[in-house]
Formats: structure tokens, sequence, C-alpha cells
């Protein structure tokens, strides 16, 4: 079965209501397993912002090999935007099932029922099928998603950022996270959060988390025996951005963002010894037969 | 021969089409609560007089506007107005009250004495009706667009006892291509008086427009009109291969036969504006800046936070990246 959804996702066709459910339940099961933050050996891929654009999923993979002798490690935000969450979605639970040990998926802020009402995901769901109930589906799994993950004892990878509610991260580890991701608190600022050249912690402007500057990234990393924070949510034009003197690095894996920004996008690949190398890649588009026409690359005209 | 088919529209080409984005645009920001603008949303300057009977008038205009639409149209209006994104509405917030925000200082400097109006390339705007009940002052405001575009207009207009009661003889409606010659003639016909300080709008117009007939219309603009105030709002490139700007004019030809011809000639701010700085030799005084910018500058916090409420605006960055690439233009001789 799974590999019948598989060949779907590939081939572009529709996945019958009955499979996606199928799937949904038994990555429901595994997730369910996972601690809220994972422990993730080297080497390992670790790629942003994917935002259901498929085509460019694909061409990472593509780029960087097959899940079947890599290990990855997806910081979030699977869905809304692009025209393919579903199937991006599915296609990393896939990943998932069939190789539980070398895929990593973390939870970001827009794996929330709320945010894909408004950003696509929704939409898309009620578009391909009639009806909400896939989405209800996903969404299940999304409160299952991990929160977090620390890479080789080293890195410590999440969606947004840091909490000033979790010095240490034990806290984390302590959290209820099967439930929407809530408008405050430490599940929230570790899905919302942004760095920023501020002192202390700031209001963030997208009016959920936090924004911390490189005092408290140091403070963090010190306390719990880091070297570095990897993280997404942030669009970069130039696909990956480190700050605080390279203490953290915020990875952006969605290129030519909402097939309009005309940035690039790129995965961090972190060895066994030595530097983590980023791999920068271009947008494939869209299917060959072009992107939908309707919805989406909005301008001001 | 068949029977004329009820739902036939007369063909708009693909410059004529963008007025219905731009209304799209603003009817979604209106339903969701981002327009009109609120007291709270600027510190110093107070411009929410002007929208008094905002909602009603885009309802009105909304609602008559209906048996003049295709088929096709209604039903694409219908989808940008319930799922624009976040970062639609408040580009469209801003792009609105830039300009109006631009215009009300100018109009405070006038004390009381007469000034006109001419919206160039208004397509479907109803500025003109906010700023004449207003203003007792404002002599004459004047609408410029394609025949077909006004003619669309004023149908929608003249099916609302309400919209019409707002059209008196201080307006008029100047249908034209303003790629021929002589606007002045026919602006002169219509009752402007050259002597009057006279503010131009060209919102999101002059990005159509060829570079040669851009530049004729500035000029005649300088030599007729002794004082005045132009305001232009447009895309902007930053560099030649600008890569939003380019992503841009690629997806605007592949889904719609739109170009915008002069985007990578004047690629930076100092270039857009020196078309009109070079001209004007009797300048008074100019501003550019990108509506970023504006949000940045002009935005209290507490309005900040009331347009980030509305919907669950997610990403900063991408509002960043595309309200920098849009700018308003104010030039005053
Ligand atoms: C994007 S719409 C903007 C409408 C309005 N200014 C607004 O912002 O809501 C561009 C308008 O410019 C008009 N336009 C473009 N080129 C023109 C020309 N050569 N003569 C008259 N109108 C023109 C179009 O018909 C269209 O209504």
């Amino acid at each position: 079965m799974l590999d019948r959804v598989f060949q779907q996702i590939k081939a572009g066709a529709h996945i019958e209501e009955e499979a996606v459910y199928e799937v949904c339940l038994r990555a429901q099961e595994l997730l369910v397993t996972e601690a809220n933050i994972g422990v993730v050996d080297t080497p390992v891929i670790i790629c942003g912002d994917l935002h259901g654009q498929l085509h460019d999923l694909w061409t990472l993979f593509e780029n960087n090999g097959d899940v079947s002798d890599n290990r990855y490690l997806f910081l979030g935000d699977f869905v809304d935007r692009g025209f393919y969450s579903l199937e991006s979605f599915l296609l990393l639970l896939l990943c998932k099932l069939r190789y539980p040990d070398r895929v990593t998926l973390l939870r970001g802020n827009h794996e929330s029922r709320q945010i894909t009402r408004v950003y696509g995901f929704y939409d898309e769901v009620l578009r391909k099928y009639g009806n909400s109930s896939v989405w209800r589906a996903c969404c299940e799994v999304f409160d299952y998603l991990a929160l977090g993950a620390v890479v080789d004892g080293r890195i410590f990878c999440v969606h947004g950022g840091l909490s000033p509610e979790i010095c240490e991260l034990d806290r984390a580890r302590a959290i209820d996270r099967k439930q929407e991701v809530p408008h405050e608190g430490a599940m929230c600022d570790l899905l919302w959060s942004d760095p920023e050249q501020v002192r202390g912690w700031a209001v963030s402007p997208r009016g959920a988390g936090y924004l911390f500057g490189r005092s408290q990234v140091s403070a963090f990393l010190h306390t719990n025996g880091l070297d570095q924070v990897a993280r997404a949510h942030q669009l970069v034009m130039e696909g990956y951005r480190e700050m605080f003197g390279g203490r953290l690095v915020t990875v952006w894996s969605a290129p030519n963002y909402c097939y309009r920004c005309g940035n690039v996008a790129a995965v961090m690949r972190v060895p066994e010894a030595g530097e983590a190398e980023y791999r920068v890649f271009e947008s494939a588009g869209g299917p060959a037969g072009g992107l939908p026409v309707r919805g989406g690359r909005d301008y001001f005209l | 021969m068949l029977p004329p088919n009820p739902h036939s529209q007369p063909r708009f080409t693909p410059v004529q089409q963008t007025d219905f984005d731009a209304l799209g645009c603003k009817l979604a920001s209106i339903s969701h609560g981002y327009l009109p603008p609120q007291i709270k949303d600027f510190n110093d300057t107070n411009i929410t007089s002007l929208y008094e009977n905002y909602n009603q008038l885009y309802q009105e205009f909304h609602a008559h506007l209906k048996p003049c639409l295709s088929r096709r149209l209604a039903s694409k209006l219908n989808t940008t107005i319930a799922h624009s994104l976040p970062v639609m509405n408040i580009g469209t917030y801003l792009r609105t009250v830039s300009i109006d925000f631009t215009i009300i200082q100018y109009i405070h400097q006038l004390n009381n004495s007469p000034f006109q109006i001419v919206n160039l390339g208004s397509g479907t705007d109803l500025r003109a009706f906010h700023y004449l009940p207003q203003y007792a002052n404002l002599t004459k405001f004047i609408d410029v667009d394609y025949p077909i575009s006004l003619d669309f207009k004023s149908r929608a207009i003249d099916g609302s006892s309400y919209l019409t009661s707002f059209s008196t003889s201080r307006y008029s409606m100047v249908p034209w291509d303003l790629s021929k010659g002589s606007l002045i003639d026919i602006l002169i016909a219509n009752g402007i008086d050259v002597a009057i300080p006279t503010i131009f709008i060209t919102e999101c117009v002059m990005c159509y427009l060829e570079d040669s007939v851009a530049n004729q219309l500035i000029q005649t603009i300088k030599a007729n009109f002794l004082h005045g105030l132009w305001i232009s709002y447009d895309p902007i490139a930053y560099s030649e291969n600008d890569r939003f700007i380019a992503m841009m004019n690629s997806n605007l030809i592949e889904l719609r036969n739109l170009s915008m011809p002069t985007l990578l000639k004047y690629n930076s701010i100092d270039k857009y504006s020196n078309r009109w700085v070079s001209v004007f030799d009797n300048l008074i005084a100019y501003k550019i800046l990108s509506l970023w910018d504006f949000y940045m500058e002009k935005l209290s916090n507490v309005g900040k936070l009331r347009l980030k409420n509305l919907q669950f605006l997610d990403e900063i960055e991408e509002l960043k990246l595309m309200q920098s690439h849009y700018i308003l233009l104010s030039i005053r001789w």
C-alpha cells in the first residue's frame, strides 16, 4: 500500500482518501513513540521549510541522495502556500514509515489547524477531495510530530527558535506536545521565535513567539553543552544564513518560495567529522504541464 | 445567428484587466477588516475622516458591479476576496493609506484654497467619492482611464442611487488613452483649470506605459500645470537582475501575458524618481520611499499589531521582500 501511494505521488495521480487515512494512522502510531526532542546521529542532511513545493522536494532528494542510504532531518513547515502540501507531507510520512531511523520530522508553525486554514493546505484538500476529512486526518498527525532534535549531541534543531521558558532542554522534553500549537508558552515559542540583533527577549513582529539575541543563544548553548542552533522558519534569499558568529544558522529549503520570491534554497549537510556544508539549489518549477494557473503568485497590479 | 450571450463581456486587454485585481484586493482588504484604517494605526496623522463612507461605497459598488460581470470575472473576484492572504491584504492596505496619507499632508498645506485631483488610470478606484464630500475646496476630481474601463465603472455607479449621489458636477470621468496626445485639452474641456494646484495620482499605472509614453506624460503635465503634487505607486527593481522582479516579470507574462516595459530600465529608486526630477525644474520637494519603509516608519505599533492579528500574519520576511519592491514617489512643484 505504501508503495502504491509513493508511485501515485511520483506520478502526480490522485490518492484515494482511504489510503491517506491509512498512512496517517500508521504515522501517528510511529510518531507517538518518539520523544519531544529526538536524538539524531551524523551524517545527516538538515532541511528547512518546504511549503508544499513537491517538485522542489524531489530535487532536494535527487541532489542529496535517496532516503534509503542517507539520514534526513526536516525542520517543519511541510505544508501551506505551495500547491502540493498534501503530497509533500505524505511523501515525508512514507519516508518516515519506511526508514524510521533515517528520517526525523519536526513540527513547524504551519503544522497547525489554525494556520493551515488561512495559508492554503485546508483549501487544497477541499479542492482535491470536496471535503475536509483528509485535512483533519493530517492535522491529527501534526499533533504527534516532535518539537526538536539534537544532532550528534552538538546541534539543537528546531523550527523557530528559543523560548524564555526553556533554559534547560529537559524543560522542552517535559512538554505535553500532543495538542494544537498553543498561542503562547514554551511549545509556541519553539515553533515561532526568530533570532535578531536584540538584547534580551523582545516582542516578535509576528505576534507569536519571541525575538532572541546572541546572548540568549550563548546562554542556551552553554547551559545545555551544545555548539549550535539550526533552525528554519525565515525566508533567506541565499538559502541559508549564519548569525552570531555561526552559533545559529537558518536553513531554508523552498526555492523561489510561493513560486514568486526568486530566492534560492539550501540544505545543511552535517558530516560525521568536520565542518557542515551548505548545498544550494534552485527551483524545479512545477510539474511538466506547468503550475496551476489559479491561485497563488499574486502581485499588486 | 446565435442569440447574444447574456454573459458576453467586452474584451479587456491584459493591462485593463489589472483593474479587477486592484479592485479584488481592495474588496478583500475591506472584508477582512484591514481597510478602512483606524485612528490608532498611525502615531501622528489622522486620515480616518476620509474613510467615513468607505465600506458602504465599496459594498454598493460591488453589489451593482455584479450584473456587469461575466461569470468568470465574478467568480475570480469572489475567490480573491475569500482567499486573499495576509501579505496581500496588508500590502493593499499600505498602498491605499500611503497615497491618502501623502495627499492629506499636501491638502493641509493649501489652507482651504481651491485644488483639483486627476486620477490617471483610475480604473474602478472610488477615491473621488471619499474626497469630494470631505473638501469643499476640491473644485474638480477627474478619473481618466480607457473608455472600456470607465464605461464599466459608470455602469455600476449608475445602477446605484447611493453612488450617483456622489457624482456631482465636480466629478468627471474622462475616457482617454494615455498614450494618445493632447490630454491637457480634454482635461480643460472637462473643467480643469491649469492655474489651480492639482494632484495627479498614478497608482500602479506608470509601470504599464511604454517608456516614451510615460516620459511624454510627465513632460506634458510639467509644461501645463503651475503647481501640483504627483503621487506615483509602482513596483520597483533594485538591479538589472533583481530576482524578485525577474520572477514577477516571467510569472506575469506566463499567467496573463502582461508586461511592465520600464521596470528593469529604472532599476533603482534614484532612476525611478529621476524621471520626474529631471523634468520638473521648478521642484519644491520630492520624496520616494518603499512601502516597507512606510510600514516601518509611519504605522504605530498598535496599528501593526492590529493588522497582524486580523488573520495570522506568519511571515515578516515575505512581507518585507514584497513591500520593498513597491515604492511611493511624491513630487511637489
Ligand atoms: C492596476 S490598474 C490600477 C487602477 C487604479 N489606479 C488603482 O490602483 O486601483 C491600472 C489601470 O491603468 C489603466 N491604464 C493603463 N494604461 C493606460 C492608458 N494607456 N490609458 C488609460 N488608462 C490606462 C488600466 O486601464 C487600469 O485601469
